[in-house]
């Protein structure tokens, strides 16, 4: 899965869902930040991807501050994180962000699908 | 200069030989060589204590409750900051108590979980994750994690002021563990 591919739909989830804050993605030692955050919180998050580069995919984590909770999900290779507001419930945004990742993964896949059709 | 480990030197003995060797300085507490608390002295006095955000005699009691910290004495760091101008004595006994009540707090809080949830453990967190070591950025309240086998939860318990460790043999729905933390009235977002 090539990082370009997810930003779209990333951006697409920020603006869409209100609770949203930023969606950062992972992925072949690459970083994206959507929308770009402050350095602090970048190395912050840095540091914590590189703790979850050895974990084992299905892994996740789940932060909650008197502000925001801060979700992160590893699936197969690629880590993502996604930083919201508290004013939903965590249930809620497990589920919202699962199924973006899902959705950005299907995605990912379609190109090659339809160029394997095409080539037959 | 002295160093060790909480495991088998204690918080109290370190503050008595500072305080009867007349010591000024800062011991240092650290884990994987990050720095996360500080206690100042001066003439044998505490004058200074700091733990990931907290300052004061908090930061003591918080502290005090940790076993697996590296802790080094270093004359050299003087701190500028006061913010403890309490009777070292009184600390002392302040500390010890509260730590006496946290380890039967624990003992409780150890039987609620293992009735609801089964939990393999409670104990008081040791800041083993990195998560925590930058409150200025997230102060965080809850932690939770899943690594493919082990669940882990870390809250801040609102009646010692101190987080405390779960570790369950499988996942927990986040929301019930939460409202279950909200009806015991321990748990604080």
């Amino acid at each position: 899965m090539k990082l370009e591919s997810n930003r779209a739909p990333a951006f697409k989830f920020v603006e869409t869902n209100h609770f949203v804050k930023s969606v950062i993605i992972y992925n072949n030692d690459k970083t994206a930040y959507f929308p770009t955050i402050e350095n602090g919180k970048k190395l912050y998050f840095d540091k914590i991807i590189t703790l979850y580069k050895k974990r084992a995919p299905g892994s996740h984590l789940l932060l909650c501050t008197p502000k925001e909770f801060i979700y992160l999900y590893k699936r197969i290779e690629t880590i993502y994180i996604c930083e919201c507001t508290n004013d939903i419930s965590v249930s809620q945004v497990k589920m919202e962000f699962d199924t973006f990742i899902e959705d950005s993964n299907k995605q990912g896949k379609f190109p090659k699908i339809l160029t394997a059709l095409f080539n037959r | 200069m002295f160093a060790g480990t909480l495991k088998t030197f204690s918080i109290i003995s370190l503050i008595q030989t500072c305080h009867n060797d007349g010591s000024s300085g800062t011991i240092e507490f650290s884990r994987k060589e990050t720095v996360i608390g500080k206690i100042g002295f001066e003439d044998g006095n505490i004058i200074n204590a700091s733990f990931l955000g907290i300052k004061g005699i908090g930061a003591i009691k918080q502290l005090i409750l940790l076993e697996e910290l590296d802790f080094q004495f270093n004359e050299r760091i003087i701190l500028s900051e006061k913010n403890i101008s309490t009777d070292i004595n009184f600390i002392l006994i302040d500390c010890s108590r509260h730590k006496d009540e946290a380890r039967e707090y624990i003992s409780k809080i150890r039987r609620l979980f293992s009735i609801k949830y089964n939990a393999d453990h409670v104990i008081f967190y040791e800041y083993r994750h990195l998560v925590f070591t930058s409150p200025e950025i997230f102060n965080i309240k809850y932690f939770e994690e899943f690594n493919g086998k082990d669940f882990t939860v870390v809250y801040l318990d609102k009646n010692i002021h101190a987080r405390i460790e779960l570790l369950f043999e499988k996942k927990i729905l986040t929301n019930d563990l939460l409202m279950f933390m909200k009806s015991k009235d321990i748990g604080r977002l």
